[in-house]
């Protein structure tokens, strides 16, 4: 979405409209959705983060300073509720950790996806954050780097290695 | 396996992952900010009374204020300009200067955290208020952005020019302001200490070497202490060569997305008036009650196809409709009914009309795109003649000035980057 029509949402949004608001969010799910997954490395935990993080714009949208990087904001949110998230867990003793255990695990939905369980596996946190916000969510490699406060340079050479790395583990896992 | 093909099983993978909006988000209400049109609406519906009793009132409050003026200012006049130094750090990390009456002169951002709290609405009024309310704002700020403390605990330092009891005294008073912002926060507590002035001669000498030991002079340095993007800016200023280099590669990396978006549009455009014109030359419609309905576009033609048999070409043109969705979907172009431009796999209806008028919106992006590269190159261009080449300025001028002493374009430009190979050679051989 380029940033005119996303400042002029946000506007609308301000204002309290639901139709702006529901189109933000169609718009920018597959982003936050990843980049909390990269995090998290947990589909069903995301998803409610997610939603966490989405309910925190709608009621913090007043304290947006206009004109600033709105996905920006939005994703320092979703950052600041996943490790959140991540010290509860860690505090706290799950039972079943087949759904609320984040970190390295794995959960039910998960199976049936080798790609992204071998990016898991191989990538760290910003090398599978830069991967998924570029293909999953679309986004360019300068939004990316917009949005990660990180030089353009970074975010292709990181990407480019990420791929790399992906491709080899998995032509490898496919060979055993 | 190519790369394609794994990125396109990611994708994949992802595609029935990412959730809708839950009833729990639906039923959550926007907070909605007033208009200032709302807001001067509710002001002028004030009574307003213009009575003489109350001019008289006005003119009698002027005088007791300029009587309190001037019996406060002129006792105070030698007041101390930087008397307050706080510093807050929750996950973000702020400092705060203020004078000696408690009304803050500076509020800094000290890290990339603190940054995107200062982006809220009302930071550019937090100069002029009072110490108490503005430390307690910055921390509720943070807080309501979601930064948590770790071990759930807000620190406050602070430190006084006029000692240790005054120090002691603004202390206490933060550290209620502060508990109280916080209140709804129940699992956080406000950890406030007193600071020494040696203390903050060695938090300062953290940024620079050199700071004179005098606390007045300190607490001016502290008070004109950029936030941590302007310092990042210097930085950059300061880090030369290597810098412009880093620089380069993001233009580079600027004209091959400029390049990139222009030939998909073209590739785009020729596709589109090739299957509409095919469109244009076929006679195809379908029946919808009494009215003949012509087939206007690829999306239509989808659409009757769902119920109808299609004939060869209508198929090929459907097949050329798909294949065009699915190349739109890789570039992130797909648009709604109404022309909004939605991300991949929301295209509900896509139709020829509005993806012109796309294409046309991502010309400007293109056209903007082409702005921004050509000013990166003229910032660098003028970053390295006035500040890296110093060593070599006069060459530099000749050869830029006098175009005529070379042959060609390629040998001008290959007499610009000796000199610059020369002047980086010179740089790191003398580790300047």
């Amino acid at each position: 979405m380029n940033r005119l029509r996303q400042e002029r949402l946000v506007q609308r949004i301000k204002q309290g409209d639901e139709q702006a608001f529901a189109e933000m969010y169609e718009a920018t799910r597959k982003g936050v959705f990843s980049y909390i997954y990269s995090i998290l490395h947990n589909f069903a935990v995301s998803e409610e983060i997610m939603q966490d993080t989405y309910i925190t714009v709608k009621l913090k949208i007043g304290t947006y300073k206009d004109n600033s990087n709105f996905s920006a904001w939005m994703l320092q949110i979703a950052k600041n509720l996943s490790y959140n998230y991540l010290r509860k867990s860690k505090r706290e003793t799950v039972s079943d950790d087949a759904v609320l255990h984040a970190g390295k695990s794995y959960s039910m939905a998960e199976e049936g996806k080798p790609v992204i369980s071998a990016m898991k596996k191989v990538l760290n946190e910003d090398e599978l954050q830069i991967v998924l916000l570029h293909v999953v969510a679309g986004y360019k490699h300068r939004e990316i780097a917009a949005m990660l406060d990180k030089p353009l340079g970074t975010v292709t050479w990181t990407y480019n290695n990420a791929i790399k790395k992906s491709r080899e583990y998995f032509e490898k896992e496919e060979d055993n | 396996m190519k790369d394609k093909d794994l990125l396109k099983m990611l994708k994949k993978e992802f595609e029935d992952v990412v959730p809708p909006m839950s009833q729990r988000l639906k039923d959550q209400p926007i907070k909605s900010v007033k208009t200032s049109q709302q807001t001067t609406d509710n002001k002028t519906k004030q009574p307003f009374v213009r009575t003489w009793g109350f001019r008289l009132t006005a003119v009698a409050c002027a005088l007791v204020l300029v009587f309190v003026a001037v019996a406060v200012i002129i006792p105070t006049a030698g007041y101390n300009q930087y008397d307050t130094f706080v510093s807050l750090s929750i996950n973000p990390e702020f400092s705060v200067v203020a004078d000696s009456k408690g009304v803050v002169v500076n509020v800094t951002a000290v890290n990339r955290d603190a940054e995107v709290v200062m982006c809220s609405d009302g930071s550019d009024k937090l100069v002029g208020q009072d110490v108490n309310t503005v430390v307690s704002t910055l921390a509720r700020w943070s807080m309501e952005l979601g930064f948590t403390p770790s071990d759930n605990v807000v620190d406050i330092s602070a430190v006084s020019v006029r000692g240790d009891k005054t120090s002691k005294k603004l202390c206490d008073n933060l550290s209620q302001s502060v508990d109280s912002a916080l209140s709804e926060f129940s699992t956080i507590t406000v950890n406030a200490i007193v600071e020494s002035v040696e203390q903050l001669k060695e938090k300062v000498s953290v940024f620079v070497n050199g700071v004179s030991d005098d606390i007045n002079e300190l607490m001016q340095y502290m008070a004109e202490r950029t936030s941590y993007f302007a310092t990042l800016a210097s930085q950059f200023v300061q880090a030369g060569f290597e810098q412009a280099k880093i620089s380069l590669v993001y233009t580079v990396d600027l004209l091959e997305t400029y390049i990139d978006l222009l030939e998909i549009r073209k590739q785009l455009l020729d596709e589109l008036d090739e299957i509409n014109t095919e469109i244009d030359h076929l006679d195809i419609g379908y029946w919808e009650g009494i009215i003949y309905t012509p087939v206007y576009d690829g999306w239509d033609l989808a659409q009757y196809a769902e119920s109808n048999t299609l004939t060869d070409g209508e198929q090929k043109l459907l097949d050329q409709f798909n294949n065009q969705l699915e190349k739109m979907e890789k570039v992130g172009l797909a648009t709604d009914s109404t022309g909004n431009f939605l991300q991949v796999g929301l295209y509900g209806a896509l139709d020829f009309v509005s993806l012109r008028e796309t294409l046309l919106e991502m010309e400007e992006f293109v056209l903007d795109i082409a702005d921004t590269i050509a000013s990166e190159l003229q910032s660098l261009i003028n970053f390295t003649v006035s500040t890296l080449m110093s060593g070599f300025t006069d060459e530099w001028e000749s050869i830029s000035s006098a175009s005529s002493n070379v042959d060609s374009a390629e040998s001008y430009v290959d007499s610009m980057t000796n000199l610059v190979q020369k002047e980086y050679n010179f740089r790191k051989n003398n580790q300047l």
